[in-house]
Order: structure tokens, then sequence, then C-alpha cells
């Protein structure tokens, strides 16, 4: 702030003081739950239930991390998240870019009867429909296999309608001059059109990714073996078996927070601009 | 709108009269046809497999939801037999647990949305005022709830509602307050939740009402403040109104997740509702009746109790704030 820079072009009068520091009032109530998870996470039992608390260990207990594994299949329920959720990530972009490119650069018949009934669909809270798609998935034997994790997540209607806005500014040109070229359909697609919508299919990976990644209530319902348990559902079921011990909830929370935080500090824009998407494009 | 269609080009180069009865002998029309041709094999190769995936994940749920509401469909069995109204008859009349529900799902509502619009209209307000390196600082610290698993908030916050070892109560015992139930209370578990849903999701809707502030012509403040217009008048007088659509779309999204309200409460009373029934809400009664009980018929009447209870609320807050400026959309 010392150094007022001019195209800043903003005023500094008391109003400004003031708000900054509410704002910094407001940042530690956002940060002190996050700070204290990873206070508590490596504090020993007795130190947590100390009162008044310690602000900081007052010795590192790396241990209840090992107990985390000892608890549960942690390792296999990160496989789990992880992975279904790079895999719906990609084709969820891939079925998006490519329907959206559809919508956008061809014409055929009811196309626009088509796409707004998917749009319309979008309207729906989804999470209301659980219960027909979880009889559904048992009707298909699905319940149970890595397939209720992820194809239900392959298409994403809002991520097709993203695309289909990003496809819509690039001109025609471009494609037809692929084709003259000798270009297939898919060749054009993959390597004239698809780079050029990079940066919107960057925004759009984070944001399918965080929803694979951080959903609960779909994985809860459709998944009873815990092989197939994904982060979110194994911690709320450690909670249900050892939720007394909060060092260990902590330590289990932390692990599963921690590499979304990183990725998010050294990504901020990518991430904002891909969960926002919603709210300014639509 | 200049956008060319590809497909659209090409019957007319094909009928025009010179093409008639000679195409054999023009290589140039055949390879129009012939790209024609793969064009609607691409298309199909795109539509089919997403027509197919929208059938089972999407239409199939939306039409088979309605159905099992008028019938005694059930997990155990596979077969079923129409019903009518009876799974209707019985939410209003054979349900002890559903109008608690729904007015704890209400309250849940009432307590989440209004906060959860006035902080982010605040704090966005705020984030504009910042320098930029200020506002990345603080868009990162308010964002970062947002991306952060749902259950593991809703632990951490477990732990910092405890009553016997919580932060919060350890703080109020600092000021010298009474300690307080919080989750084990039931005047204030349900409160409790509402918390956490807020705290998780008011720094989102300020990072897109941000955008749209952003977007406002600056010279309507410049002229604001050559009318002498002080920051309380700006911000009600052009900010507001200015985002009022942005605002809009951050209450209706704030309702559905009021109305959604789940994660938390499912993890930390482990689907009880505890205390008493205190912070038993619609999702988790669907879930209870449709997934436990195996009772599908039941829950998917109840789900489309959810859904038009939603969609209703929804077309009412557009239509409270349509009146001047009807968005236009591409």
């Amino acid at each position: 702030m010392k150094e007022k820079n001019l195209s800043e072009k903003k005023k500094h009068g008391a109003g400004y003081y003031v708000a900054l520091v509410v704002m910094l009032v407001g940042t530690l109530t956002v940060l002190v739950p996050i700070y204290w998870m990873v206070v508590s996470s490596l504090k020993s039992q007795t130190e947590l239930m100390q009162m008044p608390p310690t602000f900081w260990p007052q010795k590192m207990e790396f241990s209840n991390y090992a107990r985390v594994f000892e608890q549960m299949p942690f390792g296999r329920y990160y496989f789990n998240s992880v992975v279904t959720a790079l895999l719906n990530t990609v084709m969820g972009v891939f079925t998006s870019a490519l329907s959206g490119y559809v919508f956008a650069k061809y014409q055929f018949k009811g196309r626009e009867l088509l796409f707004w009934l998917l749009m319309a669909c979008m309207m729906i809270p989804y999470d209301t429909l659980m219960i027909p798609l979880y009889r559904i998935m048992v009707g298909f034997g699905w319940t149970n296999t890595y397939l209720v994790l992820t194809v239900p997540y392959f298409v994403n209607i809002f991520g097709m309608f993203l695309m289909r806005q990003f496809m819509q500014d690039i001109p025609t040109d471009y494609i037809e001059a692929a084709e003259i070229d000798g270009c297939s359909q898919y060749r054009t697609f993959f390597s004239v059109i698809f780079p050029m919508v990079r940066p919107a299919a960057a925004a759009l990976c984070i944001f399918l990714f965080m929803a694979s990644y951080n959903s609960f209530l779909w994985p809860l319902i459709s998944v009873n073996s815990r092989d197939l348990f994904t982060l979110p559902v194994g911690m709320s079921a450690l909670n249900s078996d050892r939720g007394s011990q909060m060092d260990l909830m902590m330590a289990c929370a932390t692990m599963v927070v921690a590499p979304v935080c990183v990725i998010f500090a050294l990504a901020q824009k990518n991430f904002v601009a891909g969960l926002t998407m919603g709210g300014v494009k639509g | 709108m200049s956008e060319a269609k590809l497909l659209a080009k090409e019957p007319t180069a094909s009928k025009s009269p010179a093409s008639k009865g000679q195409r054999r002998k023009v290589p140039f029309k055949e390879l129009i046809h012939q790209r024609q041709f793969k064009r609607r094999a691409f298309v199909a190769s795109i539509l089919i497999p997403l027509l197919v995936w929208f059938f089972i994940f999407m239409f199939l749920p939306i039409v088979m939801v309605v159905i099992y509401s008028f019938t005694n469909a059930h997990m155990a069995y596979p077969d079923y037999k129409f019903v009518g109204l009876h799974q209707y008859i019985k939410m209003f009349t054979a349900d002890p647990i559903l109008p608690i529900a729904l007015r704890n799902t209400v309250m849940a509502v009432l307590y989440i949305v209004p906060t959860t619009v006035i902080l982010s209209v605040l704090l966005a307000n705020g984030l504009n005022a910042m320098t930029s390196k200020w506002q990345k600082f603080y868009t990162f610290v308010y964002f970062l709830p947002s991306v952060l698993s749902a259950v593991a908030i809703s632990l951490v916050w477990k732990w910092l509602y405890h009553q016997n070892y919580g932060l919060i109560n350890a703080m109020l015992g600092a000021l010298g307050l009474p300690a307080q139930g919080f989750i084990n209370s039931a005047s204030q578990a349900l409160i409790c939740y509402a918390v956490i849903q807020i705290w998780s999701i008011f720094g989102y809707y300020a990072v897109i009402l941000l955008a749209a502030i952003q977007g406002i012509d600056p010279s309507l403040y410049e002229a604001a403040d050559i009318d002498g217009a002080n920051g309380m008048e700006k911000f009600f007088k052009i900010t507001v109104p200015l985002i009022k659509q942005n605002i809009l779309f951050v209450c209706i999204m704030a309702t559905i997740n009021g109305f959604m309200i789940f994660t938390p409460i499912q993890v930390l009373t482990e689907g009880k509702g505890t205390p008493g029934t205190s912070t038993m809400v619609l999702m988790m009664h669907i879930m209870k009746r449709g997934i436990n009980n195996s009772d599908i018929g039941y829950a998917s009447a109840m789900s489309l109790l959810l859904m038009s209870i939603i969609l209703v609320v929804s077309v009412i807050q557009s239509l409270l704030t349509r009146e001047r400026k009807p968005k236009k959309r591409s």
C-alpha cells in the first residue's frame, strides 16, 4: 500500500482504511477455522482437551496423521477420489467441448429445440433426482462399481452451454480452411478449434474437478463397499466410527483439504475463473 | 448473427441449377458432398452418445421421479403398482416428520439467504475498493472455503462447536460468557449449521458480484463524485441498482442451496437430525425414507415437493426484481 500506484486511481480516504480493517477482521473469521484444523491435527489428545486451548501445539504430534492411515484405508480413498475426479474432468471437458462445438457450428434438425431442452434441465436441482437415479443404477447393476462414480459425471450441461458460448465466437472460416486442407472433422476439432478455447477449457477443468472431488451426496448413496469410498464419504464414515477423536478427524480433514489449498494458491486465477463462470456467463 | 452454419450452406449450393445432373463431372461438388456426409457422421458421433447419456441420467430420472411418486415402488421389490395420490396424501396426513422437516428447511433458508446475500454484497463492495494487490489477497482468503470439501468443513466446525473443548466456547469463556450447547442444543443447532453453510459460500458469491461491480461504467461514479455524493449514496444509488440482476442470481443460488442443505447436518448428526428432530431437514428426510427405508415411491413424492418449492420460490424472486429492466441474454 505504501507505493500508491498512479494507475490504481483509487483514493485512500478514511473509509478505505475502515474497510481494510473490517476486511481483515472478516479474514480472521475465515482463516481461524482453517488454522484451527491444522493446529488441532498436530496436538496430542490430552492437549486438545486442555482449557484454555493452546494456540500452538506444545509438542508436534505427527503421529495423528499416521493413525489416520491405520484407522481407514486412506490411500485407497484418496486413489478413488483423485482417479475418478481426473477421469470425470477429462471426459467432462471433452464432452462439453465437442457438444458445445456441434451446437455452435453445425446445423441439424431440431438443434435449437434440443439445446433449450438441455438448458431447461439445468434448472432442475439435480440432487432431488438422486432417488430415481439410484434406482436406475441398481437396475443396471452399476452400484458398488466405479461406473457409478464416473459415468454420471461424464456430461455437464453447464459446461456444454459454456463451451458453446466460446465456440460461437470462433470464425467459421477456420473450420472451412481446415477442411479444405483435408482435416477430418475430429482433427479439425482437436488441432484447430480446441486450442482456441483452451483458457475456457482450463477453467472448466477446475470446475469439473472440484465438483467431482468434493461431491458427497451421490457417492454416499450409490456406494456401500468400503473399497469404493471416496474421500468425503470415507471421512464421514470415519466420523461415525471415531468421531470423538478430534485429533484424528482434524488430521484427516487437513489431508483432504491441503492439496486443494495448495493448488488453489498456485492457480488462484484459474480457480476463481472456473468456479465463478456460472455467475458471470450465465 | 454473422455466424455461418456449416451444413446450412451445402444444400443451397448443390440445389443450384448448374449442378443438377452433372454432379459426376464436377469433382468439387463431389468433394462438398463427401464433406457433408463427414459432417453428418461427426455430428451423429457426438450427439448419439450425448443423447444416450442424457436419456439415462437426466430424462429417465425426471420421468421416473414423477412415475414413482404415484406408485408404491420399493427397493426390495422389483414390481410396483400404481397407487394414485396415496403417497401425496400420506405426505400431508401420515408423516409426522415431514412438517418438522419443512419448517426446519424453511428456517434454514431464512437464516442463510438474507445473511449470505448481504454479506456477499458488502464484501464485493469492499473487495472492489481495494487496490489490486489487496484485492487478490482478500479474494484468495474469502474464496478459500468454497473450494474445500464440505465434509471436511463440517468436521472442522464440529470441533469449533465442541461443547467442552471447542474454540468458540473457549472464547466465550474468556469473555466471561456462559458456554453454549451449539450443535447439541435443540434451539441453536439449526443456526449453527446455517452458519457453516454461510461461512463456506459467501466469499464465492462475493467474487461473482465483484465481477459485476467491476463492469459498472466508472464515469457514473465520477459523475456522482462531482455531484457530491458520499460513499453510502454511491453504494445504494449506483452499485446496488446496477448489479440487481446479479444480486438476484446470488439470491436464487443461495435459496436453492439453502433448501438443499444436507451435508453438514448429515455428517454431524449421522443422518439423524439430532438433537431431537431440531435439524431434520427435507433433503435428509428424503434420503432417509428413500435410501435407508427403501421407500422410493414416497421419497420421490417428497423430492417432487422439494423441487416445486424451489421452482416456485425462484420464480417469485425473479418476478419481484423483474419490473424495470428485463434481462436480455444471448
